[in-house]
């Protein structure tokens, strides 16, 4: 269904000119490298992948007749590009320290009413609880956070249906919380 | 956890993933972009047209370049050396036929005197190896060290040497009219040399 985002009609990417590319560059650019750092966690690394998914766009710009929906067919190339790229990166873990110092200030946060910001403990505790999520729930998720994308267009992204995106995103989050209220009680 | 605490850590999880999500690129990031997609589409296009990707050469077509003058070079200094040592080798040819007839000279010619007659084929041989090395020069005129040979005097030689000290007068008008007579001789070869010739080729 994602390939369904191919089409003949007329959009700025499916010219094969350069003012079409750098339109595209212009107005997507930004999405395409949220999507990347969502994966990949590190801004060398995103940065990266949003050239590779630009320069993947050109080789094939010559094979395609049109695109009818030039964000979500970016976001798609874009999230390809960085699951190849995370796949080669080593897994991050937390310190036992770093995993003490995130347990205590989510505590902190949760018993107090006002709303601080989540520090980089906290930041990286969480990105390690996303990272063990089963597969399609993290994928579900980490698309989720960019805010560009609403479900519908994730759905495209990830080839499946919208109440699958949002199904996937409630066990999620349930999973995540359970953990988060766990770790919690451990200290 | 009660419904308190589920409300805060629903509010907590929004906060913290929509801060996992936000990400801001350094500046300029499109036109970073831009400028290597510009890079890359010349190079598709030169590769689509089948040009070569740039002017410079690049290290792969140095190298075959090198390596043709290196070749070339080396072919060169092979033939050199070779063509070097052949003129050597017909250098010594040289010497060796010259040698006899510097001994015979000097030995008071016992040779008959048609071996004596300077080939015409033979005098260009020695004419072009003299001009060409300086190996036939010197083996045109022999060492003295060398020549006549310590071989010992033959027995008709010491007569001849002895005859000479005693008559010397008698031995020069010998030797005078033997010299006219080799000189007849020859002429007579030289007239006679293309009628023999042409005999021989009927």
């Amino acid at each position: 269904m994602a390939e369904a985002v191919i089409s003949n009609s007329a959009i700025p990417l499916a010219d094969a000119n350069q003012d079409a590319l750098e339109t595209a560059v212009r107005e997507h650019g930004r999405l395409v490298y949220r999507i990347a750092y969502s994966v990949l966690r590190n801004h060398h690394d995103a940065e990266d992948a949003t050239q590779e998914t630009f320069i993947r766009v050109l080789r094939y710009r010559r094979k395609l007749e049109g695109v009818r929906d030039p964000k979500t067919w970016l976001a798609r190339i874009a999230w390809r590009v960085a699951v190849e790229r995370g796949t080669k990166q080593p897994e991050i873990s937390l310190s036992e320290m770093e995993n003490q110092a995130a347990v205590m200030q989510l505590r902190s946060q949760l018993a107090s009413a006002e709303e601080s910001v989540v520090g980089n403990e906290m930041a990286e505790l969480l990105g390690c609880l996303i990272s063990a999520l089963p597969e399609p729930l993290r994928d579900a998720l980490r698309l989720s956070t960019v805010e560009e994308l609403d479900p519908g267009e994730i759905a495209e992204v990830l080839g499946t249906s919208e109440s699958s995106v949002r199904s996937r995103l409630f066990r999620a989050r349930q999973i995540l919380k359970e953990k988060l209220a766990g770790v919690g009680r451990q200290v | 956890m009660n419904l308190r605490d589920d409300e805060k850590l629903d509010r907590w999880l929004d906060r913290a993933l929509g801060e996992y999500g936000k990400a801001e690129p350094r500046r300029g990031l499109e036109g970073r972009i831009l400028a290597n997609l510009a890079i890359a589409e010349r190079e598709v296009e030169l590769r689509s047209t089948g040009q070569p990707r740039a002017a410079v050469p690049t290290f792969g077509r140095l190298r075959w370049r090198f390596g043709f003058a290196g070749l070339a070079a080396g072919a060169t200094i092979v033939i050199a050396i070779w063509v070097g040592s052949g003129l050597r080798d017909h250098g010594k040819k040289t010497v060796s036929t010259s040698v006899p007839d510097a001994v015979d000279h000097n030995r008071g010619g016992a040779l008959p005197p048609i071996s004596r007659t300077p080939n015409p084929r033979h005098r260009a041989a020695v004419r072009r190896t003299r001009n060409s090395t300086r190996v036939e020069t010197t083996s045109v005129s022999p060492h003295l060290d060398q020549f006549p040979s310590q071989r010992p005097l033959s027995e008709q030689e010491q007569l001849l040497k002895t005859y000479v000290s005693q008559f010397p007068k008698e031995a020069a008008v010998i030797a005078a009219e033997q010299e006219q007579r080799e000189k007849e001789l020859e002429g007579l070869y030289s007239d006679n040399r293309p009628n023999s010739d042409s005999e021989q080729e009927r």
